[in-house]
């Protein structure tokens, strides 16, 4: 038998957790609608670009022709931060640093608790460090709407926000050393070497790029090669660890039996540190820059297979034989989307780096759909499934409804499937016309893609119904409103045996 | 296997007069805390051996890489920006893709085609389009169009200084801009242009030489804006273009009475082509590195 | 693996490879390209920006043009986009040695701008696409500039840099729509938009 205190231990550290944790999820579901209102309105403003281009402000021209205020009452004027070009970076900002980081800090500040085996250590210094990083993000945010965006992808706050955001960073990565080093366990699971490593990598990241392209730029080319090295490991040693660290606690913790492979757990991560980082280039194939640079990112792009496959083989082989706890275990769908998403997004990445396919996909809807697959499909998916897995314990009630649950699943799982069916197809589309230059651009090409832009924009709406279905439930949770009578909260009832 | 699935902990397990477990709930510990109660152990690793088709892929898929970077890098070098330029060649600046070779013994006519398809693609095509269609209502086509298929004058003077809408081709009406090009474009390109603009797409016009153009820059050398339509056809539909004496170019009247659209063999600047007196004339509104 | 200074030199070391490889060799291999001085003519290229165009990137940053507008020439063997016309050779590394920040972009949703101010020099027509562009591009999605435009009182004659708008875009009677000075700094910058030259190591195919 376990010792008994096995369980208090746990009871103890996740209260320990409960303040930060709950303000970083609840700020991340914030960030979630404010960013999926973002989506929605620069998704339909590219099919409809006249779409809420106009704010009811006083007409000046005539204002100042000699009319009066009264005279000339409040009208629909055009005005410059309800333009596309602002409102995508917004999107883009919003979900990455406010949604999907946010999410992470708060899963990845819970998994270093429990791995660790200590109580939270410095709780204000987290909750510090999450108010500033909200403060930042609002404030970029704020900034790119007023037209100050400084137009690198992935970095497009303005550096008095990005100086925020990196304090708010180096914060956190203080803290998780400080947490690591004081653990009380001797065996470290590879979850938190993924944790850990995440924590570490991105505010070099975050520094180097902001310093090199904004604060003291580099030539033109070489930023281009450092904008793309630190926005691929965003996703690559940023999301990708965290959610892949999530996936590799969850899936044992709910199914209960160990990950299949020490080994397999230690190759996946090695590779995925060593090939992930020099990806960046494939997203300059063509481009201005030497051609060992591409070559190098193309190789390390397909080398991505290894840890893939590995990781894939480590799950599944841990899953054989418990699948069938899909049907009940709401954290296990989500996680197990998730992760089968990361596969075939991250083998699909692989084959977009070839020069060959990239020819066609380069510069079209495809490479947009591809990171929807891979921020949504994968990472958030996991992230919905962590905190249906760790609000409850923070709360210390159970969720409310199964069918909201299912609602949120079945709304996620089938927006993002449309959309990437959408972009995917409509990027083929556009790309297979490109490449024949007979086809006129505005007359043929964009007539051709439009359709397939409002059904990107119809699957936008799919997922917004979830995210304010899991948002309802979430404030439920944190309002003491959940149930406190029966067991957890299944899809369907569960039959004895496959109990997860 | 069996001992994973450990039985959930009984009530007394928990020991409430720990810190921090008091939620200030009015309901039971056991019931604040079943979340925690009934969970699985934490997450251990098993052992098992990685694959050998594992392995295998592995190995085979490194090897590929070391094979791809060691042949598609363009020898590491910061001015080559080639993949398919090897490693091999070192030393030297990096050559293009040997076109500059080939041009030179190319046949004369045969190259002033070419100059025209290309200098028509760069400049010409992303509004009159590689159809020479045009688009509707915006830009007017080539194909078939009143200008491109008439008075040489008119067609090189539109080239050279741009249009102001509104204007009429092929019955519909266009208002909008075209660029002037006097400035961008030397004498031998825009001819270049037209002799192909006038014998694609199922056109079939005299060609145009570089003389040609040059006459008609100094013409109207003095014109500083656009046409409007009227203005443009204040120069008279059989107006004829005096061609510099000074040149001893192939005068036009030379070219074939129906040139092929395939072959529309123009008569290119004599046979010791730029001659630096049909290039002449154009220089002082040219771009430096036409 | 489990001791804590390992765990974080494998961090450390996987890391620095790629940070090595990625940013400072090419900062350090090409990141101190010089103009190249074209002795025929004794012209720098790639040309230096005027103040006005400058100051046009920056309303081209803040307005987020990168999201649909790529500003590179890839190779005729790696893509279309010489066979559409939009260079006369691929870009290289020294056609961007002014630009802070880069805007090569990721996305065609609109045609490339390497050299539009070469395909298209009017400064007319640019302001008049950017206030409406369906009336001289018909059948674009793209979003009206309206915004950098200001409409006034006509005192006395008619502006010269007013724009000639007609539909339901049109000011009242009375009124115009003339350029804000963002909006001449914008079509500054994209006439700017040039790299037709050749380089040594990309020499233009005549």
């Amino acid at each position: 038998m376990p010792p008994p205190t096995d369980a208090a231990e746990r009871a103890y550290i996740d209260r320990s957790c409960r303040a930060p944790v709950l303000f970083f999820f609840g700020s991340a579901l914030f960030w979630l609608l404010v960013g999926t209102f973002f989506a929605l309105v620069t998704s339909i403003k590219l099919h409809d670009p006249e779409f809420m281009t106009r704010a009811p402000l006083p007409d000046v021209a005539k204002f100042q022709a000699g009319g009066s205020l009264n005279a000339n009452p409040i009208s629909m004027q055009d005005v410059g931060f309800l333009t596309f070009g602002r409102f995508r970076a917004s999107h883009l900002n919003a979900v990455a640093y406010g949604w999907a980081s946010s999410a992470a800090i708060g899963v990845g500040v819970w998994l270093m608790a429990r791995l660790c085996r200590v109580p939270l250590r410095r709780p204000a210094l987290v909750t510090t460090a999450g108010v500033l990083w909200n403060i930042g993000i609002a404030v970029g945010i704020a900034g790119i709407l007023a037209g100050q965006s400084t137009s690198v992808e992935w970095l497009e706050f303005p550096p008095y926000a990005a100086l925020i955001i990196g304090i708010a960073y180096a914060m956190i990565a203080v803290w998780a050393v400080d947490m690591f080093a004081s653990r009380q366990c001797d065996h470290v699971y590879v979850t938190l070497w993924y944790v850990l490593a995440a924590f570490f990598w991105f505010p070099w990241l975050y520094a180097t790029a902001n310093i090199l392209i904004l604060l003291k730029p580099v030539q033109g080319s070489v930023q281009a090669i450092v904008n793309w090295w630190f926005g691929h490991n965003v996703l690559g040693l940023w999301f990708t660890p965290i959610g892949i660290g999530a996936a590799y606690y969850m899936i044992p913790k709910v199914i209960g039996r160990p990950i299949h492979s020490y080994y397999l757990s230690a190759i996946g991560f090695w590779s995925l540190a060593l090939f992930y980082s020099w990806n960046g280039g494939h997203h300059l194939i063509g481009g201005p820059l030497p051609a060992w640079v591409i070559t190098a990112s193309i190789v390390a792009s397909v080398m991505m297979v290894i840890p893939v496959v590995v990781t894939a083989v480590n799950h599944h082989m841990t899953m054989r034989g418990h699948f069938g706890m899909l049907r009940y275990s709401p954290t296990l769908r989500f996680i197990v989307f998730g992760a089968m998403s990361y596969t075939l997004v991250s083998l699909q990445g692989s084959s977009m780096a070839i020069r060959s396919l990239n020819k066609i996909s380069h510069f079209t809807h495809y490479t947009i759909g591809h990171a929807h697959f891979g921020l949504y499909a994968f990472f958030t998916m996991v992230m919905f499934g962590c905190m249906y897995y760790i609000v409850p314990r923070l709360c210390g009630c159970e969720w409310r409804s199964a069918y909201l649950i299912r609602l949120h699943f079945w709304a996620a799982a089938y927006g993002i499937f449309f959309m990437i069916i959408a972009l995917t197809v409509g990027g083929l589309v556009q790309g297979l016309m490109l490449a024949d230059p007979a086809k006129d651009f505005v007359g043929e090409i964009v007539p051709m893609t439009r359709p397939y832009l409002v059904g990107r924009s119809l699957s936008g709406v799919l997922l917004s119904i979830g995210h304010v279905v899991f948002a309802y439930h979430f404030i439920l949770m944190v309002l003491q409103l959940g149930r406190r009578e029966g067991g957890p909260v299944y899809f369907n009832p569960v039959e004895a045996e496959v109990r997860p | 296997m069996a001992d994973d699935l450990r039985p959930p902990p009984e009530a007394h397990d928990i020991d409430p007069t720990l810190p921090g477990v008091d939620y200030s709930e009015r309901v039971s510990v056991t019931g604040i805390h079943a979340a925690v109660l009934r969970e699985k152990i934490e997450p251990r690793e098993g052992m098992e051996p990685m694959p050998i088709w594992l392995w295998l892929a592995v190995s085979l898929l490194i090897g590929w890489g070391g094979w791809y970077l060691g042949t598609f890098s363009g020898g590491y070098r910061a001015d080559n920006f080639d993949e398919r330029i090897g490693s091999a060649i070192a030393g030297g600046a990096v050559a293009g893709t040997a076109a500059g070779g080939t041009a030179a013994k190319e046949d004369p006519a045969a190259a002033f085609a070419k100059l025209g398809k290309r200098q028509f693609t760069a400049n010409c095509q992303s509004c009159h389009q590689a159809t020479g269609l045009g688009q509707a209502g915006v830009y007017p086509p080539l194909a078939g169009s009143e200008y491109v298929l008439g008075n040489k004058k008119r067609v090189i003077a539109i080239v050279l200084k741009g249009l102001q809408g509104p204007f009429k081709v092929k019955g519909n009406t266009y208002n909008n801009v075209m660029q002037s090009w006097e400035p961008v474009l030397d004498d031998k390109k825009i001819a270049a242009i037209l002799t192909y603009v006038r014998n694609e797409w199922g056109n079939k016009a005299e060609p145009i030489t570089p003389e040609e153009v040059a006459a008609v820059r100094a013409e109207f050398a003095s014109r500083k804006v656009a046409w409007t339509e009227a203005d443009l056809l204040a120069i008279p539909e059989n107006a004829t273009i005096n061609v510099a004496p000074a040149t001893n170019a192939t005068p036009p009247a030379a070219a074939p009475s129906a040139p092929t659209p395939a072959a529309p063999a123009p008569p290119v600047p004599a046979p010791k082509a730029p001659s630096p007196a049909a290039i002449a004339p154009q220089a002082p509104a040219d771009r430096p590195y036409t | 693996m489990n001791r804590m200074r390992n765990l974080f030199i494998g961090f450390f070391a996987t890391f620095i490879c790629s940070w090595l490889g990625l940013v400072l060799a090419p900062h350090i291999q090409f990141g101190g390209l010089k103009e190249y001085l074209n002795e025929d003519d004794n012209q720098y290229l790639p040309p230096a920006r005027t103040g006005l165009a400058e100051r046009g990137s920056q309303v081209y940053a803040a307005n987020g043009c990168i999201y649909c507008h790529t500003q590179q020439v890839r190779p005729a063997h790696q893509g279309y986009d010489l066979a559409r016309g939009w260079g006369a050779r691929r870009t290289v590394a020294r056609d961007y040695i002014h630009d802070r920040p880069h805007f090569l972009g990721t996305m065609r949703t609109g045609p490339d701008l390497t050299n539009i101010g070469h395909r298209q020099n009017s400064v007319a027509w640019h302001h008049k696409h950017l206030f409406a562009p369906a009336t001289v591009s018909k059948g674009s999605i793209m979003p009206p500039f309206r915004y950098l435009y200001r409409k006034q009182r006509i005192v006395g004659a008619p502006s010269p840099d007013a724009l000639q708008i007609e539909g339901p875009d049109a000011p009242e009677p009375g009124f115009e729509i003339v350029p804000t000075e963002d909006a001449k700094a914008l079509v500054a910058y994209l006439v700017s938009l040039n790299r037709m030259y050749p380089l040594p190591e990309a020499p233009v195919d005549q």
